[in-house]
């Protein structure tokens, strides 16, 4: 017989319906964090249930956590940021002639804002959306991004400047 | 509300997650789990074969075999690989060499892959793609390749490259047609001219400098990536010494070590790696700081070395990561800092080319 590899314990009759209130809460949220952030919404998707899944399997701890929304974040910016996610996202849609976008209706409306925010810096992005998006503020933005809240406040204020030129809206 | 959150607003334009986020989750939970248990059962026969074919020959294991065979390449075919070459192959000589030509780039839909080639000054033409390959490691990836021009034809390509006009300066071009981006280099004498190319419709510059392409750039930038990519189409017999497709089996590798937590010393993370690691890893001397957290440069006994150690020591392979690459993942007994933070370290092999750069496998 084989046997189940190691998986991180959940006592999943305990602790699904702590989580499953906690994923309610906050995957609406986090796919549209991750949809500005990639533009893409296969891919957002992916990293949206790839990051809850893992927080899921790791939910004893992750839901002691200060911000176990900050942790699931985390993961995903980890995920997007290997590059791999996006390369099996783009297989799979080669493989299962997946269209890549629908470019019509209120997605064409959002088109050029996603645009601009495409030419930002990833890590002005990342900032810009953590803390504009998510309402992080900006220590907990920086211990998302490894990066301390000042250097996140510098981000942050270079990405709006960037974003309200590109858009054409920065007050005279 | 701010005006760059309302700005956000108009970004996301309503879109929501598919339904049924959750049941999704429990599916995909589920695939994993089953995936595990599969490869574990998958592991426990291979351990009993190997067991047993190791006691009837004697013979030596290997474990770099691709990792995901295709579903329609028979594996028989396939002589890319992923992570650390065999046991008994040669390394690729010379151990170092002098690029001539180079392009990094993706192709525009419908084939949309991931093309690298670098063709060296001493004949070799080291190249991956991104695909299901006869010759390739598995269905995601051809692994680097390997194959021979003369030095004649290595000039033959170069000068057809160039004679476009195109490689006089460094060029950053935006276009509206070609590949979705492509990095080319040529050299032109003691220098390598690059140009970096961005297709408006697809990508965007990373840098502030670019040009828009004139007529003439876009044809040259489509030609020279269509001569890359096929050279085999074009150059004449005569041109290759050795046009059989071989595994690169690389000289030394770049092993990088990182925890979730940036800010922690690469001493601690070292500190929770199996002793026979940490000193593998320390004896290098040096942990400088890359892409992929800190950095040791090892040669490919080294590397393979520290492989069975994390092996034998039971540390994770991630499925789909290693696919793409050697990596392994793993959550230390003892917490790299104290408190509920993730404390996943994650450990990546990546192979040297010749002319010193280190290939980014899952880039792309």
């Amino acid at each position: 017989m084989i046997e189940p590899t190691r998986l991180s314990a959940v006592p999943e009759v305990v602790e699904a319906s702590a989580f499953e209130e906690f994923f309610l809460a906050q995957h609406d949220r986090l796919f549209q964090a991750l949809y500005l952030l990639t533009g893409d919404r296969s891919e957002a998707d992916d990293l949206a249930q790839e990051a809850l899944l893992r927080a899921y399997e790791r939910w004893d701890r992750v839901g002691a956590m200060d911000s176990p929304a900050g942790y699931v974040f985390r993961t995903a910016l980890n995920l997007h940021r290997s590059g791999l996610r996006a390369l099996v996202v783009r297989a799979r849609r080669i493989f299962a002639a997946v269209p890549a976008e629908d470019l019509s209706g209120p997605v064409a409306a959002s088109h050029d804002v996603r645009r601009a925010l495409a030419q930002l810096p990833r890590g002005q992005r990342e900032a810009l959306i953590l803390v504009e998006w998510l309402g992080l503020g900006s220590e907990e933005a920086g211990r998302v991004l490894g990066i301390d809240a000042s250097s996140v406040r510098g981000r942050l204020h270079r990405a709006r400047a960037t974003l309200r030129d590109q858009l054409g809206e920065r007050d005279e | 509300m701010s005006d760059v959150r309302t700005i956000l607003e108009r970004g996301v334009g309503g879109a929501t997650p598919a339904p049924d986020g959750f049941e999704r989750m429990l599916r995909r939970r589920d695939r994993k789990r089953r995936n595990q248990r599969i490869a574990a059962g998958a592991v426990g026969i291979a351990v009993f074969l190997a067991a047993v074919w190791i006691v009837t020959t004697g013979g030596p294991f290997d474990r770099t075999q691709p990792a995901v065979p295709g579903p329609t390449v028979p594996p028989s075919t396939r002589v890319g690989f992923i992570g650390l070459p065999p046991q008994d192959a040669a390394a690729s000589t010379p151990a170092r060499g002098q690029l001539a030509l180079s392009l990094v780039g993706r192709s525009a839909p419908p084939g949309d892959y991931l093309d690298q080639i670098w063709v060296y000054a001493d004949g070799r033409v080291i190249w991956r793609r991104e695909g299901n390959l006869p010759e390739g490691a598995n269905e995601l990836t051809t692994g680097l390749l390997e194959q021979r021009l003369t030095p004649e034809g290595v000039e033959s390509a170069r000068s057809e490259i160039v004679s476009s006009g195109l490689f006089r300066d460094d060029l950053l071009l935006v276009g509206n047609r070609g590949p979705i981006w492509d990095t080319i280099k040529a050299r032109d004498g003691r220098r390598l001219v690059r140009v970096h190319w961005v297709r408006s419709d697809f990508d965007y510059p990373e840098e502030n400098n670019a040009t828009i392409a004139t007529p003439e750039q876009t044809t040259a930038v489509e030609r020279a990536d269509a001569l890359l990519t096929d050279m085999a189409s074009w150059l004449p017999a005569s041109a290759w010494d050795d046009k059989e497709i071989r595994a690169y089996v690389p000289s030394s590798y770049e092993v990088c070590y990182s925890a979730v937590h940036r800010a922690i010393d690469p001493s601690r993370i070292l500190s929770v790696l199996p002793a026979p690691a940490e000193d593998l890893l320390r004896d290098d001397g040096g942990a400088r700081s890359g892409s992929d957290g800190y950095c040791s440069d090892l040669s490919t006994e080294e590397a393979r070395a520290l492989d069975e150690i994390l092996h034998d020591a039971g540390l994770e392979q991630d499925e789909r990561e290693n696919a793409i690459r050697l990596e392994y993942h793993f959550e230390p007994s003892v917490p790299l800092t104290p408190g509920p933070i993730e404390n996943t370290v994650v450990i990546t092999f990546e192979p040297y080319l010749p002319h010193g750069e280190v290939t980014c496998s899952p880039c792309g």
